[in-house]
């Protein structure tokens, strides 16, 4: 992530050379702080990039036993079952209208949150409220479920005060706002560091023309703050993008009951229950390939509509 | 020279970030060579020692890790019993997440010797050979052969081979495999006036009582008639019209699944009312077991999804309520009897769902079932006791005539020892330490089950694995809590059947023919 801050200054262009060169000339100079990039790049292509061989089991008929590369070939018999099967259509719906609602609702939500702790003018308030919204992401999945359905709890949760006769998360037509609202309570609040980082970023000086201009508050955040940071929401939004075929694991895993599993099952619940559960890896593996495909072509649509747009894209 | 420093430090900076990657790329392949530490051609008598690894379906927190005291205990048994050198490891998971670890130690090839299974696992690892056929081993278990039942003995047997072993049971009724039933507060229905209720009205009159009543004294209305969990599919009720929902049931027609029968509709229709009249825990499909025992301990409701074992006041949930309500007192609902007379609850799955199956990658099969053997064997030095209830004269004693056994400690002190049931490597169901109001229950439950018919999984179950279970009970969940109408019903089976449900009824029916 290395767009956190807001790139205000355009770089002059260096004179043309040729890509190979321009790194040698380059690695020469940084020498040591490729050296220090290696582990990191070791730990991707060990984690990330030699697993990817494995995805050769969404063609196979994986047995255990047989081993990844000793398995017999299937060709797209695991795709063609995902797709006849009436539960996968709807998990997939599921996914998409979750995480629509999540880039619709969530997503504005930690810059609004960013401008409004950025115009807070005592510090020390500003510190506290910025750490208390930081804190619930800290707080895992888990307990959160826990704690909701507590709260909504018809017996003993604080909506039992008000009468309700049922738990609202139970009720297929409230399970996707609840899981919005609590996304937002959890993570808005972390969201929140990337854009103040950008925002801090602003020159001050910015502020004080404005001001001398006689710009309102509003104003301001319009015409210089929102405009500033306007590369990393595009960025964000375009990396949000390629993620929206998984809804969030953790989130859904736990809040899913077998009252919404209709509207609440997601691919990686699916993919969860079909794979581990089941034991059913090369079917498990056909869906989240399935997944990711969808993924990286989202995220080039988006950077490719974004650098239309003007903006910087994430390559 | 402060040049030089910074080259120094980048290269240490660097050098370490490498090797902590390292260590975690190593680490798991130490944990799949626990048992790979001799070379597999030694001739097996031959070997200092063995090294197995047991993984136990089950949540036992107190257990230590490195098997505690009753490590050295165990070995020294095992030494006076002649056993050779032996070192076990015990990792023990409880719930669903258990099967989810065992699928993952299978894909990575690092499958424990010994481990728990259920007859899904079972099928899919027969079928990929990740474990072996023990047919010719049950002779080598002399402790337990004869205490096994032959219809379990079959139940595990898959493609003509046995996967695993079923566990083995004491002579009584009260040593019988099924001990779950509704539990009542008899305290409770002293207050109210009420006997213990035998048929689907009375039940209802009892719970009404128990929600209206105030039957803890409180002067709040904050009591319900019924508790259980999330995924409970209220067996008894639904026994009381003719039903198991989730089991194979004989009909004109061959087998078909319970819940697809008629019968099903007005066990929900009775369900929908009480949930809508706030008999049934409004959050009973958000409550999860721990949470069940909670809301039983502090009496908030009556009837409580339990089992025989409730009646003991060693049961941590019955101790629990006593510790909060002395004055408390429990009681078994034998049966509930339906409009035409039906009743019955789940029998329990075949082995009590405690069967054992051995991986094929254990290198010394035949000293590990030594190792299982001398387990459950009662004579000296065997480790009967120390697997199920500690040591004698420490953690119980036994009555002169050996048929009662009086316990000084309690489960979770005898786990904390290493002993108990996490070292349990196969397990003879002995109910000698249950007090004589367990018994009660016991055999109040006895002759009140429901068989199913067929305990098998066939191959569409496994393409279809939501069709058996899920679907019936997300649409029990929305009918119950009024969500959808009782005739949703017929939605539900229209569903099952086009989910994959009418290949799992051929097949389980051309299964069940074969075997008959």
């Amino acid at each position: 992530m290395n767009a956190i801050h807001g790139r205000t200054i355009s770089v002059p262009k260096p004179q043309k050379q040729s890509g190979w060169k321009r790194f040698r000339k380059n690695f020469r100079v940084h020498k040591y702080y490729y050296l220090l990039m290696l582990p990191g790049i070791i730990a991707l292509l060990v984690f990330r990039y030699v697993p990817m061989a494995g995805i050769v089991i969404a063609f196979k008929n994986f047995r255990i036993a047989d081993g990844i590369f000793g398995s017999e070939w299937v060709g797209l018999k695991w795709f063609e079952m995902l797709f006849s099967n009436a539960e996968f259509t709807n998990v997939l719906f599921n996914t998409i209208y979750i995480s629509i609602l999540k880039i619709v609702f969530s997503f504005p939500a930690p810059i609004l949150l960013a401008l409004m702790i950025n115009e807070v003018g005592h510090l020390k308030y500003k510190k506290v409220v910025q750490t208390t919204v930081y804190l619930p992401h800290f707080i895992s999945w888990v307990v959160v479920g826990g704690i909701m359905m507590t709260i909504l709890s018809p017996s003993v949760g604080v909506l039992s005060l008000f009468g309700a006769a049922k738990n609202p998360l139970l009720e297929p037509a409230n399970f996707r706002w609840l899981v919005v609202i609590s996304d937002i309570w959890k993570e808005a609040g972390w969201g929140t560091v990337v854009y103040l980082a950008a925002i801090t970023s602003i020159s001050p000086d910015l502020y004080e023309a404005a001001t001398v201009d006689g710009a309102t508050r509003f104003q301001k955040i319009w015409n210089i703050t929102l405009p500033a940071i306007s590369g990393t929401i595009a960025i964000m939004l375009i990396l949000r993008t390629g993620s929206i075929l998984s809804a969030g694991f953790d989130q859904m895993y736990v809040l899913q009951t077998p009252a919404t599993m209709d509207v609440g099952d997601v691919l990686d619940t699916f993919v969860y229950r079909y794979g581990l559960a089941q034991g059913r890896f090369s079917y498990a593996a056909a869906a989240g390939l399935f997944q990711s495909v969808v993924g990286l072509i989202l995220v080039s649509i988006s950077n490719f509509v974004t650098a239309k747009m003007g903006q910087d894209g994430i390559w | 020279m402060k040049k030089y420093w910074k080259r120094i430090l980048a290269c240490m900076l660097a050098a370490g970030m490498a090797a902590s990657l390292g260590a975690s790329c190593s680490s798991p392949s130490t944990a799949s060579g626990t048992d790979g530490s001799s070379t597999p051609d030694a001739a097996p008598a031959e070997k200092e020692s063995y090294h197995f690894t047991i993984y136990r379906s089950g949540a036992w927190p107190t257990y230590p890790a490195d098997g505690g005291e009753g490590y050295q205990i165990m070995k020294d048994a095992m030494k006076a019993y002649g056993l050779p050198n032996i070192d076990w490891e015990v990792v023990a998971i409880g719930g669903t997440e258990y099967y989810d670890k065992l699928n993952v130690l299978a894909a990575s090839d690092s499958m424990p010797d010994a481990m728990n299974v259920d007859m899904v696992t079972l099928t899919s690892f027969a079928d990929q050979g990740l474990i072996i056929p023990l047919e010719d081993k049950l002779d080598q278990l002399p402790a337990i052969k004869d205490l096994m039942r032959p219809a379990e003995v079959d139940a595990v047997t898959y493609n003509g081979h046995l996967y695993a072993f079923p566990v083995g049971y004491l002579e009584g009724a009260i040593n019988g495999p099924n001990t779950n039933g509704l539990i009542i507060r008899q305290d409770w229905l002293d207050k109210v006036g009420k006997d213990v209720p035998t048929t689907i009205d009375e039940m209802y009159e009892v719970m009404k009582a128990f929600k209206e009543q105030d039957p803890d004294g409180n002067g709040q209305d904050d009591t319900f008639g019924y508790l259980g969990v999330d995924s409970t599919v209220f067996d008894v009720i639904f026994g009381a019209y003719g039903i198991q929902p989730q089991f194979w049931m004989e009909t004109p027609d061959g087998l078909r699944m319970g819940s697809t029968l008629e019968g099903t509709k007005d066990a929900l229709a009775t369900l929908q009312k009480w949930y809508a009249e706030g008999l049934i825990d409004p959050d009973i499909f958000t409550t999860d077991a721990s949470l069940k025992d909670q809301k039983f301990a502090n009496s908030k409701g009556g009837i409580y999804e339990g089992s025989g074992f409730t009646g003991s006041s060693v049961q941590p949930e019955t101790a629990a309520l006593l510790a909060a309500t002395p004055t408390a007192k429990v009681a078994p609902i034998g049966s509930i009897k339906g409009p035409n007379g039906d009743f019955g609850a789940q029998e329990s799955a075949p082995g009590y769902g405690n069967i054992r199956a051995i991986s094929s990658s254990c290198e010394d099969v035949d000293v590990l079932i030594q190792l299982l053997n001398w387990s459950v064997d009662d004579s000296e030095n065997g480790g009967f006791y120390l697997c199920s209830i500690g040591v004698e004269g420490e953690d119980f004693t036994l009555s002169e005539d050996g048929s009662k056994i009086i316990q000084t400690s309690t489960y979770d002190e005898i786990y904390a020892k290493g002993l108990g049931n996490p070292v349990r490597f196969l397990q003879v169901v002995d109910r000698r330490w249950v007090e004589d109001d367990a018994v009660k229950c016991f055999e109040a439950f006895q002759d009140s089950y429901r068989e199913n018919k067929y305990w098998g999984t066939t191959p569409a179950m496994l393409d279809y694995p939501d069709t058996c279970t899920k679907l019936f009970q997300e649409y029990l969940a929305k009918i119950v809590m009024g969500s959808l109408p009782v005739d949703a019903w017929e939605d539900y089976v229209d569903e099952f059947y086009s989910m994959g449900g009418d290949q799992i009824e051929k097949e389980v029916n051309e299964a069940y023919q074969a075997l008959q």
